[in-house]
């Protein structure tokens, strides 16, 4: 089974990483579950496992190539908008 | 009741009477641990500053202020608890006009966004430190540096309000090294404010001394969820509030801040009370009035 895949929305304030799922909901995990190299925008994979009754298993990975899509995706909407008047305006 | 009390309701019915007269009106919504401002020009202009982080909790303020259309809404950078809750507010009011930082980010929560936006048929306006005029009102776009080394916090959009003699500054969630290139930017948008939104909540690393110094607001208002998990507002935030002298509210105690102003320049603070509400964090001009000053 592929992994859930979550982005990193930001880092806050004692330690904690706030992650964004399809439904754009955020949920805050230590900062320290994360790979050390993770920053803000990556995408992570999260395997959860139960080896055991009394024992689970979180494990997020990095996906490079995901953080590159959404971003790609991002841009496309973005550049995809009509655009309004530049400089100053009256409304 | 106690005398702090008599005192608070006092300076808050003394200011109504300065500003019962239409004017300018800037709500701090109280939306939990984000940010949510709507600005409200006497021409009849509404302006949302981000929307917080749950678009039912966003509606549900503007739906109590009484707000039936909404001309421009700002991002003021795309990190959900100010953006999670602007696709709802977009699809249900259809701004004529959308800014953002043109810093993408790579969460569901920025694209639903702009999705909204592209059903809303919102025009995009790019920040580029223009003046965006609601009448009397003007709006002045602290634009960010669109670095994408930098994270979002420092590539927030800023917006000072300006109604003629009075002032109000809105950084987002800037941090040491936006404010140092506003004030490099633009000197002078940042200077003396009446008011002022915390940046980053209250964070110990949003404002400085160096821009609160050029700020030299009189009144700071704290956008933040109650007991929130990150510790907003943070203890060296309130002292360097304090220490510039600044009355401090809080969303998370004293609700959502409505700010009334003339272009005279005088303005009072309306609470609509909250969960835990009590009088302002005082500071070195606690309890004083500024209408008055």
């Amino acid at each position: 089974m592929s992994p859930k895949q979550y982005t990193i929305d930001r880092f806050e304030d004692g330690g904690w990483a706030l992650l964004t799922g399809d439904r754009g909901r955020t949920f805050a995990v230590p900062r320290g579950w994360l790979p050390a190299q993770a920053r803000e925008g990556d995408v992570v994979g999260l395997t959860d496992r139960d080896p055991s009754p009394t024992v689970r298993i979180l494990e997020f990975e990095l996906d490079p190539d995901a953080r590159a899509d959404q971003r790609a995706r991002a841009t496309q909407l973005r550049d995809a908008l009509p655009r309004g008047p530049k400089g100053d305006i009256a409304l | 009741m106690s005398p702090l009390r008599l005192l608070l309701a006092g300076w808050v019915l003394v200011c109504a009477s300065a500003a019962s007269a239409q004017g300018l009106q800037v709500h701090f919504f109280d939306v939990g641990q984000g940010d949510a401002v709507l600005i409200q020009s006497p021409s009849g202009h509404n302006v949302l500053y981000d929307g917080g982080e749950v678009g039912d909790v966003t509606l549900a303020q503007l739906s109590a202020a009484g707000i039936t259309s909404l001309d421009l809404v700002i991002a003021s950078h795309n990190h959900a608890d100010h953006i999670g809750g602007l696709a709802s507010v977009i699809r249900h009011y259809r701004p004529r006009f959308y800014l953002d930082n043109n810093v993408p980010a790579t969460t569901r929560a920025y694209q639903h966004v702009l999705e909204a936006v592209r059903a809303a048929g919102s025009e995009l306006l790019e920040a580029s430190g223009q003046r965006i005029a609601l009448g009397p009102v003007t709006l002045r776009i602290l634009s960010p540096p669109q670095r994408a080394a930098w994270e979002q916090n420092d590539n927030s959009v800023g917006v000072v309000v300006e109604y003629g003699a009075f002032r109000l500054s809105l950084g987002g969630d800037a941090e040491s090294r936006l404010w140092q290139w506003w004030t490099k930017e633009f000197p002078d948008a940042v200077s003396e404010v009446h008011v002022h939104k915390a940046s980053h909540h209250g964070s110990a690393n949003g404002d400085t001394a160096a821009a609160l110094a050029r700020l030299s607001p009189e009144v700071v208002v704290v956008s933040a969820g109650f007991q929130n998990q990150y510790g907003h507002p943070h203890a060296e935030a309130l002292h360097l509030y304090a220490e510039h002298g600044a009355l401090v509210y809080q969303s998370a105690l004293h609700g959502t801040v409505v700010v009334e102003a003339q272009d005279s320049g005088q303005y009072a603070v309306f609470l609509a009370g909250g969960e835990g509400a009590r009088p302002p964090t005082p500071g070195l001009r606690a309890l004083k009035t500024p209408a008055l000053d």
